[in-house]
């Protein structure tokens, strides 16, 4: 059932179960997840069914530390969120990702891969990937002409990756979420702040607002955040009327922790011979099925105590005609979002291509590198507020020496791998040639994943929520999405976003099943 | 008069056109003794210690001068050529090799070598090249014999 929160009467009083704030690739996935249980959700989203500017300004918001891509354009304010430019990388979190680790500072999740795994199953289907199976072996099956090359596998080995569609939660769930006679969609609802009891031990309410001026009330017997990381965190550190820090931000660590991905190109491999490089193509929008990327491993991240990371391998010819995504990254969210959707109609009527033999001989690596676990890197609250009210978030983004130590580690790792195989050489870029220098290059960026604001620990002195993503303290609020994450591993969040979504949905069907009792904290 | 000078001075002319010949032949025969014998002293073994085949297939003969001389400005202890053709060469068999003149038994066991270097990490980045300190050391040998 749909509701456009404009169309109500000023001050009403929506009430329910569950509320949902986002109705994101999160907020959907739980939402799809609460069909036709005996439970009234409400999902709450702040934009409408179409990217509009005005909403997306909403987002706007300071970048002063390292470089980043706008802040209103890199996150997607509508039905349906992110994914409306999502461009579908799948590939799971590595077991290592979830271990402490003593060279990683503030690393170890309170839970394990083998805690999340059942999930990724489920959550393959929500973004429609094949399999949840990211074996090479498996895929060598099913696909003979996937060419490793012959890297010693304790060392390097292949990463595979799978694509979504990419799966647009907007338009694909659309209908099963309004449909739903349980759930219960409001658009334009901007959430604007989150209402406790005195004691702040439990969310009352949250309130909502619009630019048509009008203010209404959700009331429920838990929240769940999804609006991503950056907003997630600004949502807690506005609502102060109760706790002058914001909610759950007793020790000072909501916004802290923000990650993202470190993506840049990192050196070059020059072979004497041309060899057959399909299994490492660079993806082709709705034509690549799956590839892989050379990733570090276990071992030997422990061994030269460096982060989790890979490097896609992009022939010569095609990285020359590519520029740095930081430099190219379009501040017009609905430009960008019309772009896709243009992308998205041509596929259907492009006939395939020529075979190609996938034969190259100089390739640039690309790395896609973890990024250590930082307080100092960080999203606060600016003194300037948007249309509704809404301090504005302002972005810190920090790196550290192991970040650039561990991408230089990496491209030498292949190297060295490259040279015993006598594949060839591996040339590092001009940035990283000089072990002592700590710049970074203009061209790197992140991957528009933002991750880590609410951090997910064993205690409330190195975490926002606990291992159910239950905000510390209160006994009713939930984070939803890559906000929990305690690390960024290595892969795109997306897919382990919604296992670990689904993993929240799950915990919070046996509580519903004990009205909602069954983690009350007494004040 | 006219005629016997005439005769005199052809008789000189070609006098001195044997003499510049001749000797022009014997300083290039002189010169050429030794640079027959460079030749063939560099044309096994230190043809071999010079030369990074894979590297040598990667690019051109200036940019493994230029890899050398970054390694010697690394480790210019290493500078001097014995200390180097040793060390690429290495172990105790290396009085054996170091004689040896086949080629093909001079590189297969630098080749030997450099994998070996790049399985025990024992690597060094010149210039951004993840290069074997082997094949480092050979380009190091390239820009000495070159320079």
């Amino acid at each position: 059932m749909h509701t456009d929160a404009t169309k109500l009467e000023d001050h009403s009083l929506i009430e329910g179960d569950v509320c949902i704030v986002g109705a994101g690739v999160a907020g959907i996935a739980m939402a799809l997840e609460w069909i036709n249980t005996p439970y009234k959700v409400i999902l709450l989203e702040g934009g409408g069914f179409s990217v509009e500017s005005k909403m997306q300004d909403l987002y706007r918001g300071k970048s002063i530390g390292q470089r980043y891509y706008p802040l209103h354009s890199s996150r997607l304010h509508y039905f349906g969120g992110t994914s409306g430019h999502w461009t579908g990388f799948c590939s799971p979190f590595d077991p290592i990702d979830f271990k402490k680790r003593d060279w990683v500072p503030h690393s170890g999740w309170p839970i394990q891969y083998s805690e999340l795994h059942p999930y990724y199953e489920r959550a393959r289907k929500a973004v429609e990937i094949e399999s949840a199976n990211f074996d090479f072996e498996y895929w060598k099956a099913r696909v003979p002409d996937l060419v490793p090359m012959p890297l010693d596998e304790s060392v390097i080995w292949n990463k595979m990756w799978q694509f979504s569609p990419p799966t647009r939660f907007g338009t694909r769930y659309k209908d099963a979420i309004v449909n739903a006679k349980n759930i219960f969609l409001y658009t334009h609802a901007n959430v604007v702040n989150i209402e406790t009891n005195e004691l702040v031990s439990n969310v009352k309410q949250v309130r909502i607002k619009n630019f048509s001026g009008k203010e209404h009330v959700v009331k429920a017997k838990c929240f769940v955040m999804a609006c991503c990381s950056i907003q997630n965190a600004r949502m807690l550190l506005a609502s102060n009327q109760q706790a002058a820090g914001g909610l759950g931000n007793d020790h000072d660590l909501v916004g802290r922790f923000f990650m993202d991905h470190l993506e840049v190109t990192s050196s070059e491999l020059l072979m004497p011979v041309a060899r057959q490089m399909k299994l490492y193509h660079p993806w082709v929008y709705s034509e690549t099925k799956v590839r892989a990327e050379l990733a570090v491993s276990e071992q030997k991240q422990a061994q030269l105590k460096i982060l989790n990371g890979t490097s896609g391998l992009i022939p010569k010819e095609i990285a020359r005609n590519q520029p740095a995504n930081i430099d190219s990254f379009s501040d017009d969210a609905v430009a960008t979002v019309q772009m896709w959707d243009e992308i998205d109609k041509q596929r259907q009527e492009t006939k395939s291509k020529e075979k190609e033999n996938f034969l190259f001989r100089e390739l640039e690596l690309f790395t896609r590198m973890e990024q250590s676990p930082n307080p100092n890197s960080r999203i606060q609250l600016d003194a300037e507020r948007d249309e509704l009210g809404v301090p504005r978030a302002t972005l810190d983004w920090q790196l550290t020496a192991l970040d650039k130590r561990s991408i230089r580690k990496l491209q030498q790792l292949i190297g060295e791998e490259v040279g015993r195989s006598e594949l060839g050489r591996i040339r590092l870029m001009d940035w990283l040639q000089d072990e002592n220098n700590s710049e970074w290059p203009a061209t790197l960026g992140g991957g528009w994943h933002h991750m880590g604001t609410t951090r997910m620990a064993d205690n409330p002195k190195e975490g926002v929520v606990d291992a159910n993503c239950k905000v510390f303290g209160i006994a009713n609020l939930y984070m939803a999405g890559s906000s929990c994450y305690t690390t960024s591993g290595a892969a795109n969040p997306t897919l382990t976003l919604v296992a670990l979504t689904l993993r929240l949905s799950e915990y919070l069907k046996r509580s519903a099943a004990n009205n909602f009792n069954l983690d009350i904290e007494l004040a | 008069m006219t005629s016997d000078g005439t005769k005199d001075n052809v008789k000189m002319n070609m006098e001195r056109r044997s003499f510049i010949v001749v000797s022009v032949l014997g300083f290039l025969g002189m010169g050429l003794v030794p640079l027959i014998r460079w030749a063939h002293r560099f044309s096994g073994r230190e043809k071999a210690l010079a030369q990074p085949k894979l590297l040598s297939l990667l690019c051109d003969s200036r940019t493994i001068r230029m890899l050398g001389r970054a390694y010697l400005v690394l480790k210019p202890e290493e500078s001097r050529c014995r200390e180097l053709s040793n060390d690429v060469l290495g172990d105790t068999t290396n009085e054996v090799v170091v004689q040896d003149v086949d080629l093909s038994l001079v590189e297969s066991k630098i080749e030997k070598k450099i994998k070996l270097d790049f399985e025990t990490s024992n690597t060094v980045i010149l210039k951004g090249w993840v290069l074997s300190v082997t094949e480092a050391r050979q380009c190091a040998f390239f820009s000495i014999l070159n320079s």
